[in-house]
């Protein structure tokens, strides 16, 4: 389904890891890190990428920003197609979880914010100088930043930084992959605030990928679950976070802890086990081997979106009657 | 496990009220070098079978606390101030030999790391870990040794508990890590079990298991639990009672209706303003600022820089722990007058 607002349209895409062993580091196999995902990215949403760590989150991120390559399936950006990862940046950025892992420690604050402005030559001089002060002002950094280093600034201001760094191209998307997960409540509410406003700004895309439901119910317009590598259920992130419709989704929320005395631990249902090995990954529903209304069908049921009204689709799933 | 859900409210009241305090903190200080102040006036008290939690952002000192409560501090770092009891014995002046002999290092106080891959040796087996702990307990024999590590395990809730015995760390998943490091340090049946920070690095559904695991074995074994977190989520899941930290200090006490329900210091009032509440398109109400560094400390209240609430006055007397008209305890010179704005 194309769509006339989509920004990016992924179609079928796939991406998998080789497994490499022995001493000449033959490839083995694959691992399938991302299986079969489709969706449209609207301008000027925020969608939402949420599950476990393994899920394939941060890679499908990473295969829009082509840092990851595509094995199947095809990923279309609206406009101009964009040649080469160079061109990419233009149209799309990327903020990491862990600001100081990636601002380069011996570059200051100016140089690290004006890089992408120098690499694609779009100012210089005074001119380019001037856009890294706007640019500091946008993210709410006192000019004095300018000259300093990155170890001079708390967690929370280097965050900004990398914001700033990512605006700086004048990008339509942002992936926010754990932006705001390693920082502290006070400090992530003053930068998810930061990007509500930059947003409405600028028609800004984002991408969050995130593990905490709650900042997602409050921050995003649309939510995809993940779940090993395949979309387990997908819609409008307040349908899907107050009426969930597959059980791992419903598993994830009854996991997840709320600020509230009466949800005591005792009282918090338990997904027993781990998430399975993405090497070797449960035929059929990949949720089967944890899901607690599990059938034996489940080993046979073929991985597809049933569609429902206002956008929403979840994976097929035998408890919910879906053959 | 019906039933105590049944009486989840009244719980703070019945069960720690008579019990013995474990460990009782008192005006503690520790600094480093001599000269950097990370903590000063920590006050908190943990009875047999009670859950405290330690909550605060990164540098407001609650890991600190706990380090100097089990003699972990290193290098420079040393309790200067206050009193730190276990069972009612003075502990925060011993030497780590004095420790050892006293059985406070792994014996008497267990610690649950953030981190399993860095607290657990690598060239051990989990069996040789879980040994190492039982053998604090008079346990001797080979027989005995491994039929008792694999009971923990079992009780911990690893799958194969004799296969795992055998396992070096890098072979168990996080959670399963997690879990081996849980067992190890209950090994040992310590009266008081310190946990920093742990499940902040574990998948949502992990971290439910590993947290229903440690209250539960809290209650089976009448533990006194510290727990250190940044996240309110786990403090209204596991505390019965919390402290709330900030600069170096505890600012706010309570139990966790309170302190969850009707917060009264700003700070603490401020802080849970600032967790998203999962509402669609709300904006969420920012702290500014950051927590001040250890070395550049604000004069008066420590907090008066961010306070909503501040009046000049606030900028150069430092208020105490106290309770207030109400009997909630807290560090605000505006504790009474705040109360009555509140009613």
């Amino acid at each position: 389904m194309p769509d006339a607002q989509a920004l990016f349209s992924l179609h079928d895409v796939s991406v998998r890891y080789p497994i490499r062993r022995g001493f000449f580091q033959r490839v083995v196999g694959h691992v399938g890190a991302v299986d079969g995902v489709s969706f449209d990215l609207r301008r000027g949403e925020t969608m939402a990428l949420v599950g476990e760590s393994g899920c394939g989150k941060s890679t499908l991120g990473r295969a829009i920003l082509r840092l990851e390559q595509v094995a199947d399936g095809t990923i279309k950006a609206t406009g101009k197609p964009a040649a080469t990862r160079k061109d990419l940046a233009r149209k799309a950025q990327v903020v990491f979880q862990d600001p100081l892992g990636s601002l380069d420690p011996r570059w200051t604050i100016g140089n690290l914010i004006g890089e992408g402005i120098d690499v694609h030559g779009t100012a210089r001089g005074a001119e380019r100088d001037s856009i890294v002060r706007d640019l500091l002002k946008q993210v709410e950094l006192p000019a004095s930043a300018f000259h300093k280093f990155p170890h001079q600034l708390s967690g929370g201001q280097q965050q900004r930084v990398a914001i700033a760094r990512a605006l700086a191209m004048r990008p339509e998307l942002i992936v926010l992959d754990e932006a705001t997960s390693a920082l502290d409540v006070s400090v992530q509410a003053q930068i998810l605030n930061l990007l509500k406003d930059l947003q409405a700004e600028y028609n800004l895309t984002y991408l969050f990928i995130s593990h905490d439901l709650t900042v997602v119910g409050q921050f995003a317009d649309r939510v995809a679950v993940m779940y090993l590598g395949r979309i387990m259920e997908m819609g409008d992130a307040a349908d899907v976070l107050s009426a969930p419709r597959h059980p791992y989704t419903r598993a994830l929320l009854a996991s997840s802890l709320k600020v509230d005395p009466d949800m005591r631990i005792d009282r918090v249902p338990l997904l027993t086990g781990d998430v399975p090995s993405p090497r070797n990954p449960p035929s059929g529903c990949r949720f089967r081997t944890r899901c607690p209304q599990a059938q034996a069908g489940c080993a046979e049921l073929r991985h597809r979106m049933v569609p429902a009204p206002n956008g929403r689709e979840t994976a097929a799933c035998l408890a919910n009657g879906d053959l | 496990m019906t039933a105590m859900a049944s009486n989840a409210l009244p719980r703070a009241n019945t069960e720690s009220g008579t019990s013995p305090v474990a460990l009782s903190v008192e005006g503690m200080a520790v600094t480093y070098s001599g000269l950097l102040e990370v903590c000063s006036d920590v006050s908190i008290d943990v009875r047999r079978g009670e859950a405290l939690a330690l909550i605060g952002e990164s540098g407001s000192g609650k890991s600190v606390t706990v380090l100097a409560v089990t003699g972990l501090l290193g290098r420079g770092g040393a309790i200067v101030r206050g009193s730190v009891k276990l069972d009612g014995e003075e502990i925060s002046h011993l030497s780590e030999r004095e420790r050892r002999r006293r059985g406070l290092l792994g014996k008497r106080i267990g610690m649950i790391f953030q981190n399993p891959s860095r607290a657990l040796d690598p060239v051990f087996t989990i069996g040789q870990q879980l040994n190492e702990a039982l053998s604090l307990t008079g346990l001797k024999g080979k027989v005995e040794l491994r039929a008792k590590g694999a009971e923990w395990l079992r009780h911990v809730g690893l799958p194969d508990p004799e296969e795992a015995l055998d396992c070096y760390p890098h072979q168990l998943s996080g959670g399963q890590r997690q879990r081996a490091m849980i067992a190890i340090a209950l090994a040992s049946e310590p009266a008081l079990l310190i946990a920093d920070e742990p499940t902040t690095a574990l998948d949502v559904t992990i971290q439910a298991q590993v947290l229903n695991l440690i209250r539960r074995l809290q209650k089976e074994l009448n533990l006194a639990l510290v727990l250190v977190t940044h996240d309110f989520g786990v403090v209204a899941a596991m505390a019965d009672r919390v402290a709330v930290m900030y600069g170096g200090q505890v600012v706010e006490t309570g139990s966790v209706d309170e302190i969850i329900r009707t917060p009264r210091h700003p700070y603490t009032q401020a802080l849970l303003a600032s967790i998203p509440t999962g509402e669609a398109g709300a904006r969420i109400q920012a702290l500014p600022g950051s927590v001040p560094h250890a070395g550049a400390m604000p004069r008066g209240c420590r907090f008066h820089p961010r306070c909503p609430a501040a009046l000049p006055l606030c900028q150069d007397s430092a208020p105490a722990l106290q309770p207030a008209a109400d009997g909630r305890v807290m560090r605000c010179l505006r504790a009474d007058d705040l109360e009555r704005h509140d009613a």
